[in-house]
């Protein structure tokens, strides 16, 4: 670009010092011609025949004349000509300039063309990242605002089952006699189907089977309902029957009695899962 | 009641509701259980008939098969505060207080001369329901099966196991004082109904049932020398497939039931070898200088157990059953010989000797595992009942020979119904088919 710009420069000048060549010329020959303007002209005295001397001297002159008005002639012709080359040449120069200006003006109209499309490219690429980080800030926003709800929720149910946990403490026990009596209860409950768990020839290691069990308030067994089934008939018999021989359990033996047994005891699972086969 | 209850450590999971889910409830964990059998109350079957007593007292039969398994312990007659013989109106709390578990009652109708109908129903005393009841015709003679055959059906019903009472077994006996008499005897498993299919002046030997148990085959020294017989028990016909010179001995069946594994020495010292009884061709399968005896195939047939004393000593030994290389089993004790297989594979029985006494001991065939399961000093020739869970074998008795029957856990041991004579060798059939 800047080579081609030289380029242009370059010719500007060349022109302009080919028209102050040719002004410096024509301006030159004008003056010649001012001196070679016709000058009276004072023969020298020639002695011998003057006459036809003076003849010669005047053919001479006019041939002389002639010749001058001759040149004078051709040079006006060369100097029309010279001028109307020169008017050509200059209207060449010009053509071509105005060609190179046209050319210089489209390019750099394309260019600022090119420049427009470029910043508009810019401008839009800037406007869509603007708009996804404004979307992604939006969405970060959404999501805080989801967590905080979330973990606020979680809070609240955390809260709430505590609650409800503390209260169903509580109430299944009243006070530290409570507590252990339940501990006592299953110890004794848990000792006395293990007597009575008869393990039977099919029992394999990783076996194992859900009791469910309905008491009657007197610690008797009501039902015994497989809830998850070993998969074989006689294991799945056996821990029945062991819960069954283990009848009646104990489960109420004093006041609190009444009231663990509502809670705890009227209905309970086993799970049996024989460990040293 | 025999019970040891060993507890060892308890664990107690209280579960309070709401914590996982509302319908959550309390979980007691139970990890042990009591050491110990089941217990059975037989009661003495009722009796409808023209004679006082029936053919049968099937359920002494049913409670001393039961007692034999090692499996169950049986209540005394005597420790009956009822004798129900239905299970109709039976008094459970009654029998709970005694421990008992389940509770077999029956009765015995003659519906004409000779001919019965046997009702048997199997109580649970635990859940006070019945687990099991039927009702089968009998005959004067087929009292005893059909005893054994209820017997199975409880068995199978409270163990999950197949029952193997309706079985039989063969062994051989010797009699007399100034000449002996040898007999093949075939009688039911707990000895009872004894039957002699073959009697010879000479040695008998060996007996080995086929896998189908229509036939037997055995060693007899008859004419003074050793040969081997394959004898078909129904009609009595019998075939002779080895007598050469020296030993022939030990026949073993293969698990087809196409084969022999047989003990010859005609060509010097006692080698296995087998027989293709189809194609009456001997396949030479040991070469070893020692002798080589007591062939018995693996239950899949791919090899064959023998006793060798390739070692010095007699010890066990396995060799692919159609040749190989011989691969020493034993290595416990001076002496172990006579291996047979559990039909699941798991065990070996073996004679094991150490310090002059020879007991029955169990070999476990992945870990070598040795259990000694009897207590006498010269206790041989051990049988598998077909399910595994009993082991029949010959000891002694103030220097006589007598049959006896361990359970594989050598929790029971009890002698079989006594036979005369000398008895050795015996060999428990296959499952009926």
């Amino acid at each position: 670009m800047k080579e081609l710009l030289y380029k242009i420069y370059n010719n500007a000048l060349a022109v302009t010092l080919a028209i102050l060549v040719h002004a410096t010329v024509l301006i030159i020959i004008v003056l010649n011609m001012g001196w070679h303007s016709p000058e009276p002209v004072s023969p020298p005295p020639v002695p011998v025949k003057a006459q036809a001397v003076e003849r010669e001297r005047i053919e001479k002159d006019l041939a002389r004349r002639a010749a001058e008005k001759r040149r004078r002639q051709e040079q006006q012709k060369r100097q029309q000509e010279e001028k109307r080359r020169l008017e050509k040449e200059k209207k060449i120069a010009a053509e071509k300039k105005r060609r190179q200006e046209a050319a210089r003006q489209r390019k750099l109209a394309e260019e600022a063309e090119k420049k427009r499309r470029q910043e508009a490219a810019r401008q839009r690429k800037l406007a869509e990242e603007a708009e996804k980080k404004r979307r992604q800030e939006e969405a970060r926003q959404r999501k805080l605002a989801a967590e905080a709800e979330k973990k606020r929720q979680a809070l609240l149910a955390k809260e709430r089952r505590q609650k409800a946990v503390e209260q169903e403490l509580l109430q299944a026990m009243e006070d530290e006699e409570n507590q252990s009596k339940v501990q006592q209860l299953i110890a004794l409950i848990q000792a006395d189907v293990q007597n009575n768990w008869k393990i039977p020839p099919t029992a394999r290691r990783g076996m194992e089977c859900l009791l469910t069990v309905h008491l009657l308030p007197s610690g008797e067994v009501q039902t015994v309902q497989i809830a998850r089934s070993s998969g074989d008939v006689v294991f799945d018999r056996s821990v029945q029957d062991a819960v069954y021989r283990a009848s009646p359990l104990p489960v109420s033996s004093s006041s609190a009695g009444s009231r663990l047994f509502q809670t705890t005891f009227r209905e309970f699972n086993f799970h049996f899962s024989p460990t040293n086969l | 009641m025999k019970k040891h209850t060993v507890i060892l450590t308890i664990s107690a999971t209280l579960l309070l509701s709401s914590l996982t889910s509302l319908a959550s409830r309390l979980t007691i964990e139970i990890t042990q259980g009591a050491q110990g059998t089941t217990s059975v109350a037989v009661v003495p079957f009722g009796w409808q008939g023209t004679q006082p007593q029936p053919p049968q007292d099937i359920s002494l039969i049913i409670e001393s098969n039961l007692e034999r398994s090692g499996r169950f312990t049986a209540l005394e007659r005597q420790d009956m505060l009822t004798r129900p013989t239905s299970g109709i109106g039976i008094n459970f709390r009654a029998w709970k207080l005694l421990n008992v578990d389940y509770l077999i009652v029956g009765n015995i109708h003659e519906t004409a001369p000779g001919e019965y109908q046997v009702q048997v129903q199997l109580m649970n005393v635990a859940s006070e329901k019945q687990l099991a009841g039927f009702r089968y015709p009998a005959g004067r003679d087929t009292f005893r099966r059909l005893a054994n055959q209820i017997s199975d059906v409880i068995y199978e019903t409270l163990t999950g196991e197949r029952g193997a009472f309706n079985t039989r077994i063969a062994y051989i006996t010797s009699t007399g004082s100034q000449t002996l008499a040898y007999d093949l005897y075939i009688a039911d498993a707990d000895g009872h109904n004894a039957q002699s299919i073959v009697r010879s002046a000479q040695p008998l030997m060996s007996p080995a049932w086929s896998p189908d148990g229509q036939k037997l085959a055995y060693v007899s020294f008859e004419g003074q020398r050793a040969q081997i017989y394959i004898q078909n028990i129904l009609t009595g016909q019998r075939e002779r497939i080895s007598a050469f010179a020296g030993i022939n001995g030990a026949p073993a069946w293969s698990p087809d039931g196409r084969r022999l594994a047989l003990t010859l020495s005609h060509k010097g010292n006692p080698d296995i070898y087998t027989f293709d009884i189809e194609a009456r061709r001997f396949d030479r399968l040991t070469t070893s200088t020692a002798i080589d005896t007591e062939p018995e195939w693996s239950p899949d047939g791919s090899h064959i157990l023998f006793t060798s004393d390739r070692g010095g000593k007699a010890q066990l030994y396995k060799i692919p059953a159609f040749g190989g290389r011989a691969e020493r089993m034993t290595y416990e004790g001076d002496y172990n010989a006579g291996g047979v297989y559990s039909p699941d594979g798991k065990y070996i029985a073996i004679v094991h000797g150490r310090d002059q006494r020879y007991r029955i001991a169990l070999l476990e065939t992945d870990t070598g595992h040795l259990q000694i399961l009897t207590d006498g000093s010269l206790d041989e020739s051990p049988s598998f009942a077909p399910n595994g869970r009993i082991l029949l074998y010959a000891t002694t008795r103030a220097g006589i020979g007598v049959l006896s029957a361990v359970s594989v856990d050598g929790r029971y041991q009890q002698r079989l119904a006594s036979q005369d004579g000398d008895v050795r060798e015996p060999a428990w059939s296959p499952y009926n088919q």
